[in-house]
Protein backbone atom coordinates (compact mmCIF):
# COMPACT_ATOMS: atom_id res chain seq x y z
CA UNK A 1 0.00 0.00 0.00
CA UNK A 2 1.15 3.51 -0.67
CA UNK A 3 2.27 5.22 2.23
CA UNK A 4 0.61 9.09 2.41
CA UNK A 5 2.74 11.77 4.98
CA UNK A 6 -0.10 13.04 7.81
CA UNK A 7 -0.35 16.39 6.02
CA UNK A 8 -2.07 14.43 2.57
CA UNK A 9 -4.13 12.60 4.39
CA UNK A 10 -5.54 15.62 5.92
CA UNK A 11 -5.61 17.71 2.60
CA UNK A 12 -7.21 14.70 0.88
CA UNK A 13 -10.42 14.24 3.81
CA UNK A 14 -10.49 17.96 4.00
CA UNK A 15 -10.43 19.58 0.27
CA UNK A 16 -9.96 16.65 -2.68
CA UNK A 17 -12.06 14.53 -1.34
CA UNK A 18 -14.31 16.25 0.71
CA UNK A 19 -17.40 13.68 2.36
CA UNK A 20 -19.99 16.32 1.77
CA UNK A 21 -18.75 17.81 -2.16
CA UNK A 22 -16.99 14.96 -3.25
CA UNK A 23 -18.61 11.90 -2.07
CA UNK A 24 -22.27 13.32 -1.13
CA UNK A 25 -21.94 11.78 2.71
CA UNK A 26 -23.67 14.02 5.40
CA UNK A 27 -25.70 15.45 3.07
CA UNK A 28 -28.95 15.83 5.49
CA UNK A 29 -27.14 18.35 7.89
CA UNK A 30 -25.17 20.07 5.11
CA UNK A 31 -28.96 21.12 3.86
CA UNK A 32 -30.70 21.20 6.64
CA UNK A 33 -28.23 23.41 9.44
CA UNK A 34 -26.42 25.48 6.79
CA UNK A 35 -29.71 28.43 7.09
CA UNK A 36 -26.94 30.48 9.28
CA UNK A 37 -22.83 30.68 9.48
CA UNK A 38 -23.74 30.31 13.24
CA UNK A 39 -25.29 27.66 13.61
CA UNK A 40 -23.23 25.90 11.06
CA UNK A 41 -19.77 26.05 12.56
CA UNK A 42 -21.60 24.65 15.48
CA UNK A 43 -22.96 22.10 13.57
CA UNK A 44 -18.87 21.67 11.97
CA UNK A 45 -17.68 21.34 15.13
CA UNK A 46 -19.97 18.77 16.57
CA UNK A 47 -19.74 16.87 13.45
CA UNK A 48 -15.65 16.73 13.44
CA UNK A 49 -15.89 15.91 17.45
CA UNK A 50 -18.13 12.71 16.48
CA UNK A 51 -15.84 11.82 13.86
CA UNK A 52 -13.22 11.53 15.73
CA UNK A 53 -14.53 9.83 18.30
CA UNK A 54 -15.31 7.35 15.75
CA UNK A 55 -12.11 6.80 14.20
CA UNK A 56 -11.04 5.96 17.64
CA UNK A 57 -13.78 3.47 18.20
CA UNK A 58 -13.67 1.92 14.58
CA UNK A 59 -9.70 1.59 15.10
CA UNK A 60 -10.14 -0.33 18.17
CA UNK A 61 -13.14 -2.37 16.83
CA UNK A 62 -11.10 -3.22 13.62
CA UNK A 63 -8.29 -4.39 15.55
CA UNK A 64 -10.26 -6.24 18.04
CA UNK A 65 -12.47 -8.40 15.04
CA UNK A 66 -8.94 -9.16 13.11
CA UNK A 67 -7.72 -10.69 16.51
CA UNK A 68 -10.58 -12.89 16.86
CA UNK A 69 -10.80 -13.61 13.17
CA UNK A 70 -14.63 -12.31 12.82
CA UNK A 71 -13.77 -8.87 10.25
CA UNK A 72 -17.58 -9.99 8.91
CA UNK A 73 -19.01 -8.33 12.21
CA UNK A 74 -17.54 -5.13 11.40
CA UNK A 75 -20.59 -2.86 10.03
CA UNK A 76 -22.57 -4.13 12.48
CA UNK A 77 -19.96 -3.26 15.30
CA UNK A 78 -19.59 -0.22 14.04
CA UNK A 79 -22.97 0.78 14.03
CA UNK A 80 -23.91 0.28 17.41
CA UNK A 81 -20.37 0.30 19.44
CA UNK A 82 -20.11 4.33 17.52
CA UNK A 83 -24.10 5.24 18.62
CA UNK A 84 -23.17 3.90 22.01
CA UNK A 85 -20.11 5.61 22.42
CA UNK A 86 -21.44 8.86 21.37
CA UNK A 87 -24.22 8.48 23.77
CA UNK A 88 -22.04 7.81 26.14
CA UNK A 89 -19.53 10.29 25.87
CA UNK A 90 -22.54 12.67 25.44
CA UNK A 91 -23.66 11.62 28.92
CA UNK A 92 -19.96 12.16 30.56
CA UNK A 93 -20.49 16.10 28.91
CA UNK A 94 -24.21 16.65 30.52
CA UNK A 95 -22.26 15.18 34.13
CA UNK A 96 -18.61 17.46 33.67
CA UNK A 97 -19.51 20.09 31.20
CA UNK A 98 -23.34 21.74 30.94
CA UNK A 99 -22.17 24.51 29.18
CA UNK A 100 -20.13 22.18 26.33
CA UNK A 101 -23.56 20.16 26.48
CA UNK A 102 -25.80 22.77 25.94
CA UNK A 103 -23.46 24.29 22.71
CA UNK A 104 -23.62 20.89 21.20
CA UNK A 105 -27.38 20.78 21.75
CA UNK A 106 -29.54 18.48 19.56
CA UNK A 107 -26.75 18.08 17.49
CA UNK A 108 -24.60 15.34 18.79
CA UNK A 109 -27.13 12.49 18.78
CA UNK A 110 -28.41 13.72 15.34
CA UNK A 111 -24.81 13.14 13.46
CA UNK A 112 -24.13 9.91 15.39
CA UNK A 113 -26.39 8.22 13.29
CA UNK A 114 -25.27 10.14 10.02
CA UNK A 115 -23.73 8.39 6.99
CA UNK A 116 -20.77 10.28 7.06
CA UNK A 117 -19.78 9.27 10.35
CA UNK A 118 -20.07 4.89 9.25
CA UNK A 119 -18.35 6.41 5.77
CA UNK A 120 -15.37 7.81 7.67
CA UNK A 121 -14.77 4.48 9.67
CA UNK A 122 -15.53 2.45 6.35
CA UNK A 123 -12.70 4.59 4.70
CA UNK A 124 -10.04 4.70 7.31
CA UNK A 125 -10.09 0.67 7.63
CA UNK A 126 -10.14 0.09 3.94
CA UNK A 127 -7.46 2.56 3.34
CA UNK A 128 -5.02 0.24 6.34
CA UNK A 129 -4.48 3.69 8.18
CA UNK A 130 -2.68 3.01 11.64
CA UNK A 131 -4.17 5.10 14.58
CA UNK A 132 -2.25 8.54 13.62
CA UNK A 133 -3.44 8.76 10.31
CA UNK A 134 -6.87 7.91 11.91
CA UNK A 135 -7.15 10.72 13.77
CA UNK A 136 -5.87 12.94 11.02
CA UNK A 137 -8.08 11.57 8.56
CA UNK A 138 -10.68 12.34 11.08
CA UNK A 139 -9.86 15.73 11.98
CA UNK A 140 -9.49 16.17 7.95
CA UNK A 141 -13.01 14.82 7.33
CA UNK A 142 -14.64 17.12 10.14
CA UNK A 143 -12.96 20.38 8.82
CA UNK A 144 -14.15 19.40 5.40
CA UNK A 145 -17.31 19.18 6.89
CA UNK A 146 -17.05 22.36 8.44
CA UNK A 147 -15.63 24.06 5.65
CA UNK A 148 -18.60 23.42 3.19
CA UNK A 149 -21.07 23.38 5.69
CA UNK A 150 -19.90 27.25 6.28
CA UNK A 151 -19.23 28.39 2.93
CA UNK A 152 -22.84 27.21 2.25
CA UNK A 153 -24.07 29.07 5.07
CA UNK A 154 -22.32 32.38 4.06
CA UNK A 155 -23.85 31.60 0.48
CA UNK A 156 -27.28 31.14 1.70
CA UNK A 157 -27.38 33.99 3.91
CA UNK A 158 -26.36 36.10 1.24
CA UNK A 159 -29.12 34.39 -0.98
CA UNK A 160 -31.83 35.68 1.53
CA UNK A 161 -30.57 38.93 0.79
CA UNK A 162 -30.53 38.79 -3.44
CA UNK A 163 -33.36 39.08 -5.84
CA UNK A 164 -34.20 35.75 -6.84
CA UNK A 165 -36.90 33.93 -8.57
CA UNK A 166 -40.12 32.74 -6.48
CA UNK A 167 -39.70 29.26 -7.92
CA UNK A 168 -36.36 28.43 -7.04
CA UNK A 169 -36.02 30.53 -3.58
CA UNK A 170 -35.27 27.80 -0.92
CA UNK A 171 -34.65 24.30 -1.42
CA UNK A 172 -34.24 24.68 -5.00
CA UNK A 173 -32.14 27.47 -4.26
CA UNK A 174 -30.05 25.36 -1.99
CA UNK A 175 -29.56 21.95 -3.90
CA UNK A 176 -28.27 24.17 -7.16
CA UNK A 177 -25.53 26.13 -4.67
CA UNK A 178 -24.70 22.88 -3.19
CA UNK A 179 -23.84 21.38 -6.75
CA UNK A 180 -21.88 24.25 -7.89
CA UNK A 181 -20.03 24.14 -4.25
CA UNK A 182 -19.61 20.16 -5.44
CA UNK A 183 -18.48 21.47 -8.97
CA UNK A 184 -16.44 24.10 -7.65
CA UNK A 185 -14.36 21.18 -5.17
CA UNK A 186 -13.93 18.83 -7.75
CA UNK A 187 -11.19 21.69 -9.48
CA UNK A 188 -8.88 20.00 -6.56
CA UNK A 189 -9.06 16.59 -7.93
CA UNK A 190 -5.92 15.33 -8.13
CA UNK A 191 -3.94 18.08 -6.26
CA UNK A 192 -0.88 16.01 -4.47
CA UNK A 193 -0.77 13.33 -6.91
CA UNK B 1 -14.84 -26.69 15.44
CA UNK B 2 -13.02 -25.05 12.09
CA UNK B 3 -16.81 -24.55 10.74
CA UNK B 4 -18.24 -23.96 14.12
CA UNK B 5 -16.03 -21.09 15.27
CA UNK B 6 -17.88 -18.38 12.69
CA UNK B 7 -20.77 -19.36 13.82
CA UNK B 8 -20.06 -19.30 17.47
CA UNK B 9 -18.05 -16.02 17.55
CA UNK B 10 -21.08 -14.40 15.58
CA UNK B 11 -23.61 -15.40 18.35
CA UNK B 12 -21.18 -14.53 20.94
CA UNK B 13 -20.16 -11.10 19.01
CA UNK B 14 -24.21 -9.92 18.30
CA UNK B 15 -24.74 -10.94 21.97
CA UNK B 16 -21.95 -9.02 23.34
CA UNK B 17 -23.26 -6.53 21.33
CA UNK B 18 -26.86 -6.33 22.73
CA UNK B 19 -25.51 -6.22 26.10
CA UNK B 20 -23.77 -2.90 25.17
CA UNK B 21 -26.51 -1.19 23.69
CA UNK B 22 -28.78 -2.57 26.25
CA UNK B 23 -26.02 -0.97 29.10
CA UNK B 24 -25.93 2.19 28.09
CA UNK B 25 -29.76 2.63 27.29
CA UNK B 26 -30.14 1.81 31.07
CA UNK B 27 -27.42 4.80 31.92
CA UNK B 28 -29.23 6.89 29.21
CA UNK B 29 -32.27 6.44 31.25
CA UNK B 30 -30.93 7.27 34.52
CA UNK B 31 -29.02 10.47 33.03
CA UNK B 32 -31.95 11.61 31.27
CA UNK B 33 -35.05 10.63 33.54
CA UNK B 34 -37.55 12.57 31.94
CA UNK B 35 -37.63 11.03 28.65
CA UNK B 36 -39.54 7.56 28.48
CA UNK B 37 -38.43 4.79 26.68
CA UNK B 38 -41.53 4.74 24.09
CA UNK B 39 -40.48 8.11 22.51
CA UNK B 40 -37.58 9.03 20.50
CA UNK B 41 -34.18 9.83 22.12
CA UNK B 42 -34.02 13.60 20.70
CA UNK B 43 -37.30 14.02 22.48
CA UNK B 44 -37.20 16.35 25.43
CA UNK B 45 -33.62 17.43 23.96
CA UNK B 46 -32.64 21.32 24.92
CA UNK B 47 -34.81 23.41 22.01
CA UNK B 48 -33.02 24.92 18.39
CA UNK B 49 -30.35 26.02 19.62
CA UNK B 50 -29.16 24.09 22.41
CA UNK B 51 -30.61 26.31 24.96
CA UNK B 52 -33.90 25.62 27.18
CA UNK B 53 -35.77 28.39 26.58
CA UNK B 54 -39.31 27.80 25.68
CA UNK B 55 -40.92 30.85 24.55
CA UNK B 56 -39.55 31.74 20.67
CA UNK B 57 -36.42 33.84 20.17
CA UNK B 58 -34.84 35.70 17.40
CA UNK B 59 -32.60 32.82 16.79
CA UNK B 60 -35.51 30.17 16.36
CA UNK B 61 -37.20 33.07 13.80
CA UNK B 62 -33.62 33.11 11.77
CA UNK B 63 -33.56 29.42 11.29
CA UNK B 64 -37.15 28.03 10.89
CA UNK B 65 -38.86 30.97 9.73
CA UNK B 66 -41.61 33.13 11.56
CA UNK B 67 -43.11 31.35 14.76
CA UNK B 68 -46.84 30.37 13.66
Amino acid sequence: MKSESLGYIFINAAIINNFVLAYFLGICPFLGVSGNVATASRMGGAVTFVMLISSICAYGIHALLVAIDAEFLQLISFIVVIASTVQTVEMFIKKFSPSLFRSLGIFLPLITTNCAILGLALFQTNKGYNFIECLVYALGAGAGFTLAIVIMAGLREQLDLAEVPDMVRGTALALMVAGMLSLVFTGFAGLGG
Amino acid sequence: MGLLYPYIVAIGGILSLMAIWLLVQMAWGRVFPGVSCDVDVLAGRPKCCGCDRESDCELKTIQHGPAV
